[in-house]
Formats: C-alpha cells, structure tokens, sequence
C-alpha cells in the first residue's frame, strides 16, 4: 500500500465558496450576458446588415422570428450545456495528469476549469461592450466577428483566409489568462511542479485549438 | 488503473474525433469552380431516365434541394412566383427524395410544372454527393454552355443576387 505525502490544498481556496455555489453564479452572469447579447446586439437591423445581400426581407424575418424562439431554449439548455462543457474540460485536463501519473481528484479539476472559465465570460462582457459601442445599424459580420484585444483586432482579416483569421483571433488576452488561472490551480493542488502545470495547460490549449480549428475547417468546407 | 484506461479510450476517441474532422474539411472538393459537369442520371417525372447535360446556348442552373429543407422550399417557391425570369436559363430540379414524384410534391410549384425550361428529377443521392460536391441543400451551381462550373452557390439566395450572379459571367442569352 502506498501513501502519498504531498501536500493536498482544501478545495475551497478561491473566493471561499463552494463548487455548486461559484458554478451558479457564474452561470447567472452567463445567462445574464447572452440576454444583453440577444436583446441589445443581435437585433432585426443586424440581421438585415448580415443577410440582405443573400435574402430577401421576409425571409429573413421569418430568420430572426426563429432565432428568437430558439433563444428561449437556449437559455433553458445553458445550465446543461455550461455543465457539460466544463465536465469536458475537466476530463481533457485530466486525461495528460493521468498519463503523467498524477491523480487530482476530478471534482478538483472542475472546479479549477470552472474558475478559469471566469476569463472567458470577460472576454464576452468585453465583446458585448465593444458591440454596444456601435448603432446597430452599422454592425456588419466583420464587426460581429471582431475579437477584443486579440492579434486579429490589428490584422487587416479581409485580406486572410478564415482558418488564418480563427487563430489570430484565440491569441488574445483573455485565452492567455485562462490558461494562467488553470495553470495557477493545478500548481495550487499541491501536486504538481509550475513546469509541469505550464506544459499540462499548454498540451490541454492545443488540443482544444486543434479541436476548435478542426470545426472550423470543417464548417467552412460545408459552406464554401 | 481502471482511471487510466478510462483516460486512455477518453484521449482516443477525443483524437479520432480531430482527426475525423479534419478529415472532412481537408478532403478535395470534387467539383470547384472551372470543373466539367458531373455524370448525374436521373429520373424525369414521366419516368424516364436522362443524363444531366448543358444546353450550348445558355446558361444551366442546377438544383440540390430535399422537400424536408426550409430554405430549399423558400428558393423553389421564389423559382415559382416569378419563373419567366429565368426563362432564358435552363434549370434542373434534382432531389434524392424516391418518393418525390410519387407523392407529387412538385404540384406545389405549379408554374415550375407548366414551364418548359424547368426539369424535375430524382436522383441517387451518392450521384449527387459524390458528382456536384454537394454537402447541403439548397445548393446552386451556375454551368456555362460547355459544361464548366461558373459558380457554386451554397444555402438560399435572392432572386436578385442569382440574376446578378448570372450577369456577372457577361452572357447576354444568359437571362
């Protein structure tokens, strides 16, 4: 039988809350941010801005009339969807920990994912409030597609292929504070070296940047 | 050990799932702007079968669409309230649907029915796929008189911005 004697942090580290009580706060400012999205950004001018060159009117009427049922359920579908996406980072984390021998608990895992995932909501609060800057009148797809603070936003895209455009677009501030708060997790278990935390969060980024690029690609081959 | 193997399936299947997309991204598109016209044989709505072809003094528009896709019925009922339009281009209908003729679906359009330029036909779906390069329905493509992909059209469109896109390739029989 074997013992471990490396130090194990209490879970309850960051902002002295637990799990089930961060998790609903920070889907609450989720929810509350898709609201702002829907009611302030995507209005029936922008979809006119984005479709009218394709569609006629009534048709793209009939489009946002649709999305806008959806979005009802897409409020409904977050807290699951919120879960399951934070299940499946946590289980990506895990998976080079368990090669490399380490065994942090999983809950621990969702819970350093779950913090993290902090940088991301600021990353749309910085979005909407770049978005609520414009009329909606003159947003256009370029200006939807606009990712704050990133090397995209000083890239001349028209001139770049999507795929080119996708990853200048995730170099960017918020990604890189991310992978800080779950790099700064992991080291706060205890049971890894920074080293090691760096290149664990740097194997679980490409992953998910190949994963991400992938549908992409794929998506752009459907509609090209 | 049970976690380790649990994480092993989890990092495979995770890798096969990048690997399968990027697959289908990557995969050359069998039909790209300047290719030939595929060899499509279909069914007409009196039965026969016919070989998709061009006519050699206009442009040839052909359509993907399925009875079940929203935005297809959207363009075929555009196609419907203004046909004459487009009298001057000829047009194939071609769908994957067995049934379609059987369950006269077309008689919704009826003014794609009376006009001679319009031609509806079923078609293997793997023809279609594999021929046109087709992935979604509606999906348009613009073929001049020899038979060469002008223009690939991906998702419903205007009438406007088809007839443009017809004016664009400067054919004055065109439309």
């Amino acid at each position: 039988m074997s013992y471990s004697l490396s130090y194990e942090a209490p879970v309850k580290t960051d902002f002295g809350a637990k799990t089930w009580q961060l998790f609903l706060l920070i889907l609450i400012v989720n929810l509350v941010v898709s609201w702002c999205f829907n009611e302030i950004v995507f209005t029936r001018e922008v979809y006119y801005n984005i479709l009218s060159e394709r569609l006629d009117a009534g048709r793209i009427d009939e489009y946002f009339d649709f999305s806008r049922k959806l979005t009802v359920w897409g409020y409904i579908a977050q807290p699951l969807l919120f879960g399951l996406q934070l299940m499946f980072f946590a289980l990506l984390l895990q998976t080079p920990l368990l090669l490399m021998l380490l065994d942090i608990p999983f809950s621990r895992l969702f819970r350093i994912v779950m913090v993290s995932s902090l940088a991301t909501t600021a990353f749309s609060v910085a979005k909407l409030l770049y978005l609520s800057f414009h009329d909606s009148t003159e947003i256009t797809r370029e200006i939807l597609d606009f990712v704050p603070l990133s090397l995209a936003a000083i890239a001349d895209l028209s001139t770049l292929p999507k795929t080119i455009s996708f990853l200048l677009g995730k170099l960017n501030f918020f990604e890189v504070a991310w992978c800080f708060m779950l790099g700064k997790g992991l080291f706060e278990t205890g049971k890894i070296s920074q080293a090691k935390a760096i290149s664990v969060v740097f194997s679980f980024w490409i992953a998910l940047l190949l994963f991400q690029l992938g549908v992409v690609l794929y998506f752009e081959g459907i509609t090209s | 050990m049970r976690k380790r193997i649990w994480t092993s399936i989890f990092l495979i299947l995770f890798l096969a799932l990048i690997g399968g997309l990027f697959h289908n991204a990557l995969k050359p598109e069998s039909l790209s702007p300047g290719g030939v016209l595929p060899e499509i044989v279909f069914r007409s709505e009196v039965g026969f079968s016919e070989r998709l072809r061009v006519d050699s003094t206009r442009m040839t528009l052909v359509v993907y669409f399925h009875s079940d896709c929203e935005p297809c019925l959207s363009q075929l009922q555009l196609f419907n309230e203004t046909p004459s339009v487009l009298e001057n281009t000829r047009i194939f209908l071609l769908t994957d649907e067995k049934d379609f003729f059987a369950h006269k679906r077309m008689y919704t359009w009826p003014n794609l029915m009376n006009a001679s330029n319009f031609t509806w036909g079923i078609a293997e779906a793997e023809q279609l796929v594999e021929g046109l390069g087709a992935r979604v329905t509606p999906s348009i493509y613009i073929f001049d008189g020899n038979g060469t992909l002008l223009k690939k059209i991906v998702g419903e469109i205007k009438l406007d911005g088809l007839l443009s896109e017809l004016r664009k390739y400067d054919n004055p029989n065109a439309i």
